[in-house]
C-alpha cells in the first residue's frame, strides 16, 4: 500500500515522526511532513496506519494496492483508486 | 462519573448558558477536526472574562486573537511560522542544554534537603528556565519572569493592581528583548520568530507567553505523584531507564494536565444523534478521552507497555500543541533526572495528603504542593 502527504494540509505536528519514525520526517524549515517511504508492507503498513490515525491535520491517507481488499485495522482515512 | 450516560451530554455552562460535555476518545477527536467548530468563544463567554494589559496588546494588534483562539487560514499562516522551532529533530537539539538545567535544579534540590516541595523547589525553577533557554533569554532573569508569568499570576488569585503591575513589567521585558533581538539576532526561538518578519512584538510576546503556561509544571508534578503512589513504578523507572519513553506518553495520557478544551459551532452539527445548535459551546474531556476503556483498555492502569501513542494530553486536530515535542522532552528530562538523583524519593505525607488544586476557570488542574524526602 501507499503512504499519501498533503503538505498544503499538513501543520507540521510531527505526530507522524513519534509514531513511524523510519517512515516520515519533518522539513526543517517548517516541520512539514516528508513521508521517506512510500511504499510499505506488512509491520511498516500497520504502523502506517496507525500514523494515519494519529495525525492530527488529517494530512496523511493510505491509497491500497488492490480493490477490493479491505483496509486491516486503524480509524486513518483510506483512500482506495478508483480504477485499476 | 459521566461515561455511563453516554458520550455527549447536554450540560449548563457555569454562566448558565445551555452547552455540551463529550467524553469519548472518538467523540473527542471527532469534534477537534471538525471545522464547523470554532476555538473561539462565543461573546457571551469570553475566552478572558478579565481584561487584562496581555489580552489588551493583543487585540490592539488587531487581528483578534491569538494561536490559541484562531480559525482557518489565520491560524495556519501563524502556526506555521513556529512550527519549525519545535519540530522534533529542532527539539532534540536542546536535550543537553535540558540536561544541563536538570542537574542544576537537582542540585538545588538536594542542597535545600529533605522535606522538599517539588512543586515550588523544582518544577517551576526547571520550566522556568527551560522556557529562558529557548526564548534565549538569560538564565539569571528566569526567577523574575516566574513571578510575572501571566499564567502564574492568575493562578495565585493576585489583586487587581499585583496582576496589572507584573503583567505590564513582563510585557514591557519581553518587548525590550525583541527590539535587541530585531537589531542583533541570535540563535534562538525570539530571533527567529522576529526574523520572519511577519508577526509583530505583540504577537510575539503572546505566543511567548502561551509558552509559559502552568500546564507542563502540572504535569511534572502530577506524574511524579503518579509514580511516588506506587514506588514499584518509581523502582521500574530507576533499574529500566530505557522505558522512559514508553513512560512518558503513558504518564502524558493518564496524568495530562489539560482536562478540558472548549469548540464552538459555527452551525447546527448533529453529533451522536443529537443537533448541536449553532453558537453552543462543547466542552472536550480530554482526561475522559484519554481514560475510555473502549480506545486504551483497563485505563485506570498506568502501564508502561502500553503503546499510549495517539493519546489527546496536547489535544487534537489543528490545533494540536505546537511545542508538544518539547514538553515530552521536559518530563522526560525532569523525571529521569529524578529518578537517577533521587532513586530512593518517597512522598514525605500521605498521598491523601496532597493538595490538588483547579484554578477558576477548571481548564488545567495539578498540585498545590508536592512535599518529598529521600
Amino acid at each position: 500500500m501507499k503512504i499519501v502527504a498533503d503538505r498544503e494540509v499538513c501543520i507540521g505536528a510531527g505526530m507522524c515522526v513519534r509514531t513511524a519514525t523510519g517512515l516520515f520526517d519533518q522539513d526543517a524549515d517548517d516541520g512539514c511532513v516528508i513521508v521517506l517511504k512510500t511504499q510499505v508492507e506488512g509491520m511498516e503498513a500497520d504502523l502506517a496506519r496507525r500514523a494515519v490515525s494519529n495525525c492530527p491535520s488529517g494530512a496523511l491517507s493510505i491509497v491500497e494496492d488492490t480493490w477490493p481488499a479491505a483496509p486491516r485495522g486503524g480509524s486513518g482515512r483510506v483512500r482506495r483508486p478508483l480504477q485499476q | 462519573m459521566f461515561r455511563g450516560r453516554g458520550p455527549l451530554r447536554s450540560v449548563r455552562h457555569v454562566d448558565g448558558t445551555r452547552g455540551w460535555l463529550a467524553t469519548s476518545y472518538s467523540l473527542v477527536r471527532t469534534v477537534l477536526t471538525d471545522p464547523r467548530f470554532s476555538v473561539s468563544a462565543p461573546v457571551s463567554q469570553g475566552a478572558d472574562p478579565l481584561s487584562n494589559p496581555l489580552s489588551d496588546l493583543y487585540v490592539s494588534t488587531g487581528r483578534g486573537g491569538n494561536l490559541l483562539d484562531l480559525d482557518g487560514a489565520q491560524h495556519a499562516r501563524l502556526r506555521r511560522l513556529h512550527t519549525g522551532y519545535f519540530s522534533i529533530r529542532r527539539v532534540n537539539e536542546l536535550s543537553p542544554h535540558l540536561d544541563e538545567i536538570v542537574t542544576r535544579c537537582l542540585a538545588d534540590v538536594e542542597a535545600v534537603g529533605p522535606p522538599v516541595d517539588l512543586v515550588g523547589a523544582f518544577a517551576f525553577p526547571f520550566h522556568s528556565l527551560v522556557v529562558c533557554e529557548v526564548l534565549g533569554l538569560p538564565h539569571h532573569d528566569a526567577e523574575w519572569l516566574e513571578q510575572r508569568r501571566p499564567s502564574v499570576v492568575r493562578d495565585r488569585d493576585a489583586g487587581p493592581d499585583e496582576a496589572e503591575r507584573a503583567m505590564l513589567e513582563y510585557i514591557d521585558y519581553l518587548s525590550r528583548a525583541i527590539t535587541e533581538r530585531r537589531i542583533r539576532p541570535t540563535d534562538d526561538v525570539l530571533s527567529g520568530l522576529c526574523a520572519t518578519g511577519e508577526l509583530s512584538d505583540a504577537e510575539i510576546i503572546v505566543a511567548a507567553s502561551e509558552m509559559t503556561g502552568t500546564a507542563l509544571t502540572n504535569t511534572i508534578a502530577l506524574a511524579v505523584l503518579a509514580l511516588l503512589a506506587e514506588r514499584d513504578r518509581w523502582k521500574a523507572l530507576s533499574t529500566e531507564p530505557t522505558r522512559i519513553d514508553a513512560a512518558v506518553e503513558e504518564l502524558l495520557r493518564y496524568v495530562g494536565a489539560f482536562q478540558v478544551v472548549r469548540r464552538t459551532a459555527l452551525e447546527d452539527v448533529e453529533l451522536e444523534g443529537e443537533v448541536v445548535p449553532k453558537g453552543e459551546v462543547v466542552i472536550l474531556s480530554l482526561v475522559g478521552a484519554n481514560h475510555d476503556p473502549d480506545q486504551f483498555a483497563d485505563p485506570e492502569r498506568l502501564d508502561f507497555t502500553r503503546n499510549a501513542t495517539g493519546q489527546v494530553a496536547f489535544g487534537h486536530g489543528r490545533h494540536i500543541c505546537v511545542a508538544q515535542h518539547l514538553a515530552r522532552l521536559e518530563l522526560k528530562t525532569a523525571v529521569s533526572g529524578l529518578i537517577g538523583r533521587f532513586p530512593t524519593l518517597r512522598l514525605a505525607v500521605p498521598i491523601d495528603l496532597v493538595e490538588m488544586y483547579s484554578p477558576e476557570h477548571g481548564q488545567i488542574y495539578g498540585l498545590k504542593t508536592l512535599p518529598v524526602e529521600w
